[in-house]
């Protein structure tokens, strides 16, 4: 157990350099010179004085091979420095401090609710196959990955916030502003895992041991609940958490809707600005998010399923 | 005599060269039958190709044109789906703006499959090649694509070769994926060792023996991803970071529409309800290939 974990953390070491080295080259390709762009948050001024740039890029190390820049700039993220907000003036990591609890409460909860409506309609559909629910979970799980979040979102705010009034369209004072946007998100979420629940139950069901258990005169409600549901239940999880992680970032548009003052909404204001110390600080800490995120999703599984442990080791 | 026989070889090869056609005639009816929502889905994509291309002749009005005593007209024999803020016509403009996401789409869509594809290719045949080339698009699948998208056009500016960039680089390491495992799969099969065994090239290998045999999975994908485009292409619209005003695009018009929800809700429904069916489209046959391809494996979970 201990040795798969330490074996999986290490291979992430290069995913987690290459995420570096893509970060940092997005300050490379934005138009400007990077010390100027920092300047101008630290200095609050649109032309720093070119005293302050010569020193700044010194300081900087610009005037060094790009491996040199990079690893100054590896140094200083490593430190807690992810540069200053242009827009804002405060710094990116206060700034991402901030945003990233409301992101969190936004996508657990937009989990939450996928979870409640795709895992029991996926079993449902599972063990009625070619049923009449088996048919419309298909039909639904198709109509909703065709649906853009942000079309849900509006449809949403249509009926709920500007006919009926029962919800506020946009803002974040409380939890109710979460509804909204948390269902938007988990629309298209459940879609996929409601059938990736279906299809995996429907696989379980076929086995041996499914077979064996009915033949030992357990009720249907037993075997599917003790025996098939543990086994079928890997792939749901494993999707899921990699949705986990999508969601992080995949709630910018949702977000910029509803203006809860999240990581999305952050990275798309800080993108709109040209605010490039922020964006670069948002686009690694999703990918952190993400990679860690797998992470667990391998460990969890490798703890849930002993079947694939004589491969992974 | 001369003049018949010419006639009928005329004859013959005209049935010949339309001969594939009848053919898929023939089948498609029975895959009506068959497989109705494949048929529902070829039936939507087909007219969105054809509003796409003969948008000057189906659209009642010039997009851009404004007419301000015509502003936030309700649904009407002159403007179908009414008029927007600037009283231009709300129905033109979709059509039109079909023409742009969908051109955007397509061409990002066969970028994102070339590069996916070679890089595929090349890992799954020299092995040398692969740790390197699967540890890159390790790297590409740990960012969100969006974000990537997002992060792209927020430095370098949105633009119409921008956007197609932005939403190409994180895109292409998923058909990379797919092609390099069934590469793998198809290398040490007996048609390509007996093409080697013959003295062909790597290359010729790779493109007449390999690259044949693979296209079927990666074209499921990319009709998948040609909708998954569309919802990008309308989000960056959405967020005022896609293809700019005036030029008429899906996501766009729903962003300028959302002040006037309550007063004009159909210059966003109706720009929404365009995308929807684009993608509900691509999904329903990409499902449904999918399915008749690989029956036991469920639709759309990629």
């Amino acid at each position: 157990m201990w040795s798969f974990i330490v074996m999986r953390i290490l291979q992430t070491i290069p995913v987690l350099i290459g995420i570096s080295f893509v970060v940092f080259a997005l300050l490379l390709f934005s138009p400007g010179d990077p010390a100027v762009i920092n300047l101008r948050a630290i200095l609050n001024s649109e032309h720093p004085p070119q005293e302050a740039i010569a020193a700044m890029r010194i300081e900087m190390n610009l005037d060094k091979p790009w491996y040199i820049q990079y690893g100054s700039w590896l140094c200083r993220v490593l430190s807690g420095d992810l540069g200053y907000s242009y827009q804002s003036r405060r710094s990116t990591v206060e700034e991402i401090g901030r945003a990233f609890p409301v992101t969190l409460i936004l996508s657990t909860l937009a989990m939450g609710i996928s979870c409640i409506f795709a895992i029991p309609l996926g079993i449902l559909a599972g063990v009625r196959q070619n049923s009449l629910i088996d048919h419309l979970t298909r039909v639904l799980s198709i109509i909703g990955l065709s649906i853009p979040d942000f079309f849900i979102g509006i449809l949403g705010i249509m009926c709920f916030s500007i006919y009926l009034n029962w919800l506020p369209v946009a803002g974040y004072e409380g939890f109710e502003y979460l509804i909204l946007p948390a269902f938007a998100l988990a629309v298209g979420m459940s879609a996929i895992s409601m059938r990736l629940m279906r299809t995996s139950m429907a696989e379980v069901l076929e086995e041996e041991y499914i077979r064996t258990a009915i033949a030992k005169g357990l009720s249907r409600y037993q075997v599917i609940t003790r025996h098939a549901l543990k086994n079928a239940m890997i792939p749901v999880i494993t999707y899921m958490g990699t949705q986990y992680g999508w969601l992080f970032g995949g709630a910018m548009i949702i977000e910029s809707l509803f203006a809860i003052p999240g990581l999305g909404r952050l990275m798309v204001e800080s993108a709109s600005t040209r605010d490039i110390m922020v964006l670069q600080g948002c686009v690694l800490v999703f990918a952190l998010v993400f990679v860690f995120i797998n992470l667990g999703i391998d460990i969890v599984q490798y703890a849930w399923d002993p079947r694939g442990r004589v491969d992974n080791e | 005599m001369h003049g018949i026989q010419e006639e009928e070889w005329i004859m013959n090869s005209l049935y010949q060269a339309f001969d594939p056609i009848f053919g898929i005639l023939h089948t498609s009816r029975g895959m009506v039958r068959k497989r109705p929502l494949l048929m529902i889905g070829l039936a939507i994509l087909t007219l969105m190709c054809l509003i796409a291309i003969f948008a000057p002749f189906i659209a009642p009005h010039d997009p851009n044109e404004q007419s301000l005593k015509d502003r936030f007209k309700g649904p009407c024999l002159e403007y179908p789906l009414g008029t927007d803020q600037f009283g231009r016509c709300v129905m033109s403009r979709i059509i039109y703006g079909s023409q742009t996401s969908l051109a955007v789409a397509v061409i990002t869509t066969i970028i994102v499959v070339g590069i996916g594809l070679t890089v595929g290719l090349y890992a799954g045949y020299y092995r040398k090649l692969d740790g390197l080339l699967m540890r890159f698009t390790d790297i590409m699948l740990a960012f969100p694509s969006m974000v990537i998208t997002l992060a792209l056009v927020g430095i370098l500016g949105p633009s119409v070769p921008t956007i197609i960039m932005a939403l190409a680089i994180p895109g292409w390491a998923k058909y990379a994926r797919v092609a390099r495992a069934t590469t793998l799969s198809l290398k040490n099969r007996g048609f390509v060792e007996s093409a080697r065994a013959l003295g062909a090239k790597d290359r010729y290998i790779i493109f007449h023996h390999i690259l044949p045999n693979s296209l079927a999975p990666i074209m499921e994908i990319a009709t998948l991803g040609l909708g998954g485009k569309i919802i990008s292409i309308a989000g960056l619209g959405f967020l005022g970071l896609g293809i700019q005003p005036p030029t008429p695009e899906w996501g766009t018009i729903m962003n300028q529409g959302l002040p006037y929800l309550a007063k004009a809700p159909l210059i966003t429904l109706s720009a929404g309800a365009m995308i929807i069916l684009f993608v509900l489209s691509t999904n329903l046959i990409g499902s449904e290939v999918r399915e008749v391809m690989d029956p036991k494996s469920d639709s759309m979970v990629i």
